[in-house]
């Protein structure tokens, strides 16, 4: 299904699965999160050595880095939706009302 | 040694020599300075006394015909021996190789010591610009120890 | 500061573990900015309109940033790989050292501190030997605690330049253009994430940080010498007038000074001697006097300076010169002199070329050729110690100068004088410089064997020493005993095989004499002069920048990129 207009072109379909296929982003993103326990292997160990404390710094860093760059994902496949969502409203709205003249109930 | 030229007279001499040696060529060279320097006789680990330095002047001679600078370098030769100066390395024949091209080209150079003690090198850059530079002997900048 | 003790407790294999983990990580981001892009091609397949290009360039953006986020992480694996690497070679040595002192009579303490025990005594002919035994060891465990400090300091300085950059939203939270001082790249982090994080900032943020902290960032290799520069001199004005100030007060205290703020009044002059020397060559505009780029200035300890004549940034050859005994900031004034020189032999050589000269006194040097001392015996030239803590420093700043380097691939040679060529040789043989050639002039050693083994081609490494410079006298005295009992014939010199010897294997190039190292006049009472006096000069020692010298012109070929042709 497609909506058509003088400001845009939409194959609905389409585009809400590449919305859908955005969660496996995140999801890889979580996975790989969840998997990283052992960026903090120096943790307890190497006493007198900064590197350990940099390194944990760089660790819990960009777990940070990944929470947002995975937020940031997450934001733009709800847009999108938002938008598919929007479209289709104003497509439906439209068709409606040039079926109710088509049909001569308003004069 | 208790007594130098101070560092003006140095310098004034330096211009006497580079006015003779110009005057010398057979072609009439534009001046341009390349740089005006001065060294340190002594090095802080040295036992000597210190204080003294070295001027220095250098000139591009511009402004010449580079296939003519076998010409220039044989007459400052004659010119330089026929004036009280000695030869202290007779670099006419030289040649430069670029390291990474292999590229080789003449780069002829002419080392002389005055009587007194003043040095000049007359020198190709590996394009055959030519230079001259002159340097004082150790001099106390203002004559004396102080 | 890493301990003997921490070094024996150290577990390398945990940074491996974590590297692995970086590694799998920052694929994974990597693999995610794929799928995004994937994805905003098909978005932009199906849409088309102004929403729809507005939203593909947000996918764009955001693909951008998991790039970055790949690029950035991707490097820590081999900094955390670098450092376990280094760390379980230390601790090799250490427990090496413990093990093989084991069944003797000579212990390790604790904290690393070797000595004899009673038992060493029993048989007093063999003391020596146990002492001798024990030194080595001490000097074995103090180089492998260092190592792994030096290590530690690196891997620290890099994984903090290595955080991820901050998004525009969680920038500067206080001011216009302020950067919190937790994102300063650290003294020793790799050039390349200095950069990039200096060029990832605002214009706003680099004044900022020019005008608030440029003590916390002209030091640092990676940023572009213009902007070095402006903030060494903002920091030099106000060491100075800092240092004034102090000495002043220290003078007006006359005899109620300790010892103590005698030494503090003595290193300010000196420094100021420095300081003004600089000042001096910053405001020389004559003939021949490049414009001056203050690549670091530091007055902790005897101070530290690196003034680069010309901008390396934009020229075609480099030049950095490291001088060697008794450098510090207070002795800069000689050294900016040779720097000129070796730029107008380098334009005399190739005017169609621009050369920066570069003083590299970013180490510290031993102020004495054989420290008398009795606390600091050893603390001299003779010792390697000044050259083992000044490869890391060396190593970066060469690099640091690739990065800023604009256009192509410029020639760089580094130049080391005296103790100053034992330094540069350590660095090239330990560490590996990214340059073109190495240049030793009057070297006492360059701590190996043969040119083949400074990670260089030995075509590249050039070396002369003028035939009346007395440091080709100072032999190894261990050697010396060796070749006097018939043992080894080969004679180094004290750090090392004499590179300008033939059987050095590197390119030895021609310097002039020099001054005689005797010269005798005759003395004596009234008329009779009859008294030979010797008088010594080891002035054939520093001569090798005489102006018209056979050794400056070969030095401006070299640096030129051309064979040297003097005599």
């Amino acid at each position: 299904m497609s909506g058509d207009s003088a400001f845009f072109t939409i194959e609905y379909d389409q585009v809400g699965r590449v919305a859908g296929q955005l969660t496996e982003v995140t999801d890889a993103l979580a996975d790989a999160k969840a998997n990283a326990a052992d960026l903090q292997a120096v943790s307890g160990s190497n006493p007198g050595f900064t590197t350990v404390d940099a390194a944990l710094a760089c660790a819990q860093g960009w777990l940070d880095e990944v929470d947002r760059l995975s937020g940031r994902v997450d934001a733009a496949r709800t847009h999108v939706t938002e938008s598919v969502t929007t479209y289709q409203d104003t497509d439906a709205a439209a068709e409606g009302w040039f079926r109710t003249l088509d049909s001569g109930m308003e004069g | 040694m208790t007594r130098t030229l101070d560092q003006q007279q140095a310098t004034d001499r330096v211009e006497e020599h580079v006015a003779g040696a110009v005057a010398a060529l057979p072609a009439s060279p534009r001046l341009e300075i390349a740089s005006e320097l001065r060294t340190e006789c002594d090095d802080p680990t040295d036992f000597g006394p210190q204080g003294r330095i070295q001027v220095s002047r250098r000139y591009w001679l511009a402004d010449l015909d580079r296939a003519r600078n076998p010409e220039y370098f044989d007459a400052l030769h004659e010119y330089w021996l026929a004036n009280g100066y000695r030869v202290l390395e007779d670099g006419r024949d030289r040649a430069v190789e670029d390291m990474e091209t292999g590229e080789v080209r003449p780069a002829p150079m002419l080392w002389v010591e005055h009587t007194d003690g003043f040095r000049m090198n007359l020198v190709s850059s590996v394009g055959g610009d030519l230079s001259l530079v002159t340097t004082s002997p150790c001099i106390w900048p203002s004559g004396t120890p102080s | 500061m890493v301990t003997f003790a921490d070094l024996r407790q150290a577990q390398p294999e945990a940074y491996r573990t974590a590297a692995r983990a970086w590694t799998s990580l920052s694929e994974v981001i990597g693999t995610q900015g794929g799928a995004v892009t994937s994805r905003g091609g098909e978005l932009t397949a199906a849409w088309t309109g102004a929403a729809a290009d507005v939203a593909g360039g947000h996918f764009t953006v955001l693909a951008d940033e998991f790039g970055a986020g790949t690029e950035r992480a991707g490097r820590i694996p081999a900094v955390l790989d670098t450092h376990a690497s280094a760390v379980a070679a230390a601790k090799a040595t250490v427990d090496l050292v413990v093990a093989v002192l084991t069944p003797t009579p000579v212990r390790v303490s604790e904290s690393g501190a070797v000595s004899l025990s009673p038992a060493a005594y029993a048989v007093p002919a063999m003391v020596p030997m146990w002492q001798a035994l024990a030194t080595q060891a001490q000097t074995m465990i103090n180089t492998a605690v260092q190592q792994a400090t030096a290590a530690d300091t690196a891997a620290t300085g890099q994984l903090n330049g290595l955080l991820p950059v901050a998004a525009p939203a969680a920038g500067p939270t206080t001011g216009a253009g302020s950067v919190p001082l937790s994102q300063i790249p650290a003294h020793g982090t790799d050039p390349r994430a200095v950069n990039d994080w200096w060029t990832g900032l605002s214009d706003e943020q680099r004044t900022w940080l020019l005008e608030n902290h440029p003590e916390l960032v002209g030091n640092l290799d990676g940023i572009p010498a213009v902007d070095r520069d402006a903030a060494n001199r903002s920091v030099l004005a106000s060491e100075q007038d800092r240092l004034e100030s102090r000495r002043d007060e220290l003078q007006g205290m006359g005899d109620d000074r300790s010892d103590d703020q005698d030494d503090e009044l003595d290193n300010i002059n000196d420094q100021l001697t420095g300081i003004a020397a600089i000042n001096d060559r910053l405001a020389d505009t004559g003939p021949g006097k490049q414009q001056p780029f203050l690549l670091g200035f530091d007055t902790e300890g005897r101070g530290q300076a690196i003034v680069a004549m010309g901008n390396p940034d934009t020229a075609d050859n480099i030049v950095t010169y490291v001088p060697g005994t008794t450098t510090r900031l207070g002795s800069i004034g000689g050294d900016l002199g040779r720097a000129d020189m070796m730029v107008d032999s380098a334009r005399a050589a190739d005017p169609s070329e621009s050369t920066s000269a570069i003083v590299w006194v970013g180490y510290d040097a031993p102020q004495d050729i054989i420290n008398t001392d009795l606390g600091h015996l050893g603390d001299d030239a003779t010792s390697d110690q000044y050259a083992e803590a000044a490869r890391d420093d060396l190593d970066r700043f060469q690099d640091g100068l690739r990065v800023t380097n604009e256009g192509d691939r410029s020639h760089n040679t580094v130049l080391g004088h005296s103790y100053g060529s034992t330094v540069v040789g350590y660095t090239a043989r330990d560490n590996g410089l990214d340059v073109d050639g190495l240049i030793f002039v009057g070297s006492p050693g360059v701590g190996v064997d043969n040119a083949s083994q400074l990670g260089i081609d030995p075509g590249h490494v050039w070396s002369s020493t003028a035939s009346n410079d007395p440091i080709q006298y100072g032999y190894d005295f261990g050697d010396l005993v060796q070749a006097g009992i018939g043992l080894d014939p080969q004679v180094d010199l004290v750090h090392g095989a004499n590179p300008s010897t033939a059987g050095f294997g590197g390119q030895v190039f021609a310097s002039d004499p020099g001054d005689p190292l005797v010269r005798w006049t005759w003395e004596g009472p009234g008329p009779f002069n009859v008294v030979p006096v010797p008088h010594f000069s080891a002035n054939a020692h520093s001569q090798y920048w005489d102006p018209g010298s056979a050794s400056l012109e070969n030095m401006g070929q070299i640096i030129t990129g051309n064979r040297p042709t003097r005599n």
